[in-house]
């Protein structure tokens, strides 16, 4: 027995120093990365890299995000690309920090609940630029950027207010967020405009990525009459329910009209890439400085899908030239008189909210139906 | 044959590394620079050593506990729901009931105790009732999530951004930062040889192991089975409680609906990996940690799925599982030899 003991022991022993032997040479060998990351000096290529909260396949927020990156992956031929996506809000720190030990320089981190984490990684690598999306902490080389979604959001609620029959519109939400308070008051503005009668009704359904929830809040919205469902939440679902049951919905960040052909009424679109773009052509020539993004129309960072045909044609005539003023700069639909749902002036007649209003919105508009918590 | 199950546990160890090896090279990636590149990220980075080691005084922490209760024959399943609730009882001292005094140790005990509770309550339907205590644990932890997503979602969310997450508790309840990390590990450090004494070393431990072994044996004995049975669970879900409290105060400072991403479960793998030894448990939650944090390495430089680290957990589970057939086939080879 002991002298197999004793085999089995020189034979593991002789297998551990050969492993470790070799690990060893490897490990040392290593450090390539960080060489090929040094900053400033010259370089031919620029390496950027993107947290997501969610998969890339979800079909809403994130794969937004992806086609942003994909869009400058393409256009910039100094670019290389990584990405790593279903990350979730407490662990964003470990992945940006493995992300710059493997060389990444410039990381955007898309998902608000990365806030604390990003500003924390950028105190620790002073010299990698972060991009912070839909935050609002920045420091010298953490920047921040968000789109006005708000505004295609308005577009999308004429149309909605020109089809309507019951003058019901229902809205499935995921989060009582500033962000989706915003989506939901411009849409109704929007409706509003080509039809004073229109309510909004909104059910929350407490998550960003809940097929089952919110096909239960678009059916629990039809079955009180509602025959026009916008959502903020990362699905197709709102518009496969409302192709089921024969009432219009909308795209959602990304063209989602084969998930209801006939539902499909427009829709509101990102393009993050425009704002990926001009963030890596600044970091590459050394010109970036931390600020705030804050892009819509005007920048080409949001659009609208094609409208349907059975939008009336004045009405689609109108988006259009509403569409155009905003592309100018000339137009803001969060532009006052601003009453609330109880009462309260937000806006005198001719004043534009500014952005500080806008990304801190914790009340509805005079006509939007629906519990809001922490409503102001 | 301690030498035996040692062997019996590399080889099955060795052949989930092969598996995932394979996965690895699917996806078009170099296994060894892959495992070389996690290594230096998650132990030779500073700041990748901080949170690796973070990790494995949580995962430690609960697998000392489960190293004991597993010992005595009975699978508590359910360290996720106690590490859970530990989280959520802490949060409930510092959100609701305000209590100062002491700064973060009247939460980390209260999150211990609850945690502890509330694995001793399906001891007490075992013996009451003999309930199997696989289905009762596993399912409280559901229990507790659903309560995690109604605090978080509801009535304790923060009402500044209206995300679903709590908002950050103030400072003075902190563990200090060197106690989420040093402080975590030390505590470890201790458990490891105390519970290691308690097992192997006392009366109630070795009762405890003869329940694990012969449960008739020991009754025979005249040893007082709701006793062994309700303890060793209170034991695992305290140190699990502990760890959920410990990491609310000293490492994420709030709730939020991912407030676990499944590490009591997996500190059922490192609990087996150590051969349910308290002495070992401390290298295998290291190991295991690095592997955790590491992962995102393999998403980085492999392009593997983050997912995908599921897959190497459970291919380590299942040959962990079969370590009992390893080591019989190893010993039957030894004999040949």
């Amino acid at each position: 027995m002991s002298d197999r003991r004793e085999f089995v022991k020189v034979f593991g022993a002789g297998v551990a120093g050969l492993a470790g032997g070799f690990l060893a040479g490897r490990l040392s060998a290593g450090g390539d990365a960080q060489e090929a990351a040094t900053p400033g000096g010259e370089r031919d290529v620029l390496r950027a890299a993107w947290i997501y909260i969610s998969n890339v396949e979800d079909f809403g927020w994130t794969y937004a995000h992806d086609l942003g990156r994909r869009y400058v992956a393409e256009r910039l031929d100094f670019l290389e690309t990584e990405y790593v996506e279903s990350v979730p809000e407490n662990e964003s720190l470990p992945v940006i920090t493995q992300l710059v030990n493997e060389g990444y320089e410039v990381i955007f981190t898309t998902s608000f609940g990365y806030m604390d984490d990003t500003i924390e990684a950028g105190r620790r690598y002073p010299d990698r630029i972060f991009m912070h999306c839909s935050g609002f902490k920045r420091r010298e080389n953490v920047g921040t950027y968000f789109i006005r979604m708000y505004q295609p959001f308005y577009l999308n609620g004429m149309a909605a207010g020109a089809v309507t029959e019951s003058n019901k519109l229902g809205y499935v939400a995921a989060h009582p967020i500033p962000e989706v308070i915003r989506h939901i008051n411009a849409f109704h503005l929007g409706a509003r405009r080509v039809n004073p009668d229109v309510e909004t009704h909104v059910i929350w359904i407490n998550a960003w990525f809940n097929p089952e929830a919110a096909r239960a809040a678009a059916e629990q919205l039809i079955g009180i009459g509602c025959d026009v469902l916008a959502f903020t939440e990362d699905t197709p679902t709102v518009l496969q329910v409302a192709e089921e049951n024969g009432v219009y919905s909308f795209s959602h960040y990304s063209d989602m009209s084969k998930y209801g052909p006939n539902a499909h009424l427009t829709g509101h679109l990102a393009n993050w890439g425009v704002i990926y773009e001009d963030v890596l052509i600044r970091a590459y020539t050394g010109v970036w400085e931390s600020k705030d993004y804050w892009w819509g129309f005007y920048e080409g960072a949001v659009e609208i899908s094609p409208i349907s045909d059975v939008v009336p044609e004045d009405v689609r005539e109108e988006i259009m030239r509403i569409r155009e003023l905003m592309a100018e700069n000339s137009y803001e639909p969060f532009t006052g008189p601003l009453v609330d749902r109880r009462g309260r002036v937000r806006a005198e007649p001719g004043r534009q909210l500014t952005k500080s209003e806008l990304l801190s919105m914790k009340w509805f508009l005079e006509g939007v139906v629906g519990d809001l918590p922490g409503e102001e | 044959m301690q030498l035996y199950r040692g062997l019996a546990t590399l080889l099955a160890v060795s052949i989930a590394v092969a598996a995932y090896s394979g996965v690895i090279i699917l996806y078009g990636g170099d296994p060894v620079e892959a495992y070389l590149k996690m290594f230096r990220n998650a132990f030779l980075d500073p700041y990748g050593l901080r949170e690796t080691m973070r990790l494995a005084a949580a995962l430690g922490i609960i697998s000392l506990g489960l190293s004991i209760v597993f010992r005595a024959g009975l699978w508590n399943i359910g360290a996720e729901g106690q590490y859970v609730l530990g989280g959520l009882a802490a949060g409930y001292v510092v959100y609701i009931l305000s209590l100062h005094g002491g700064g973060p140790v009247v939460p980390l005990l209260m999150g211990a105790l609850i945690g502890g509770l509330y694995a001793a309550l399906p001891g007490v339907l075992r013996w009451r009732l003999g309930v199997n205590e696989v289905l009762t644990t596993l399912m409280l932890n559901y229990v507790a999530l659903y309560l995690l997503y109604y605090v978080v979602y509801g009535v304790w969310r923060d009402p500044q951004t209206g995300f679903p997450v709590t908002p950050e508790i103030p400072s003075l309840y902190r563990l200090p930062e060197i106690g989420g990390f040093v402080g975590g590990l030390a505590i470890m450090l201790l458990l490891a040889p105390v519970l290691y004494h308690l097992l192997f070393h006392t009366r109630y431990g070795f009762k405890l192991r003869v329940y694990g072994l012969n449960r008739e044996a020991a009754e025979y004995a005249g040893y007082d089975r709701r006793m062994i049975i309700v303890s060793g669970l209170f034991i695992s879900g305290f140190l699990a409680g502990l760890a959920g409290a410990g990491d609310f105060l000293g490492s994420y400072y709030r709730l939020m609906p991912r407030f676990s991403s499944g590490l009591g479960y997996t500190a059922i793998i490192v609990a087996l990996l150590a051969s349910n030894h308290p002495l070992l448990v401390p290298i295998a939650s290291i190991l295991f940690a690095g592997f955790l944090y590491g992962s995102y390495t393999l998403a980085i430089v492999a392009d593997i799925p983050t997912e995908a680290t599921y897959l190497m957990t459970g291919l380590l589970l299942a040959m962990l599982v079969s370590t009992q057939y390893l080591e019989r086939w190893i010993g039957w080879l030894a004999r040949r030899l």
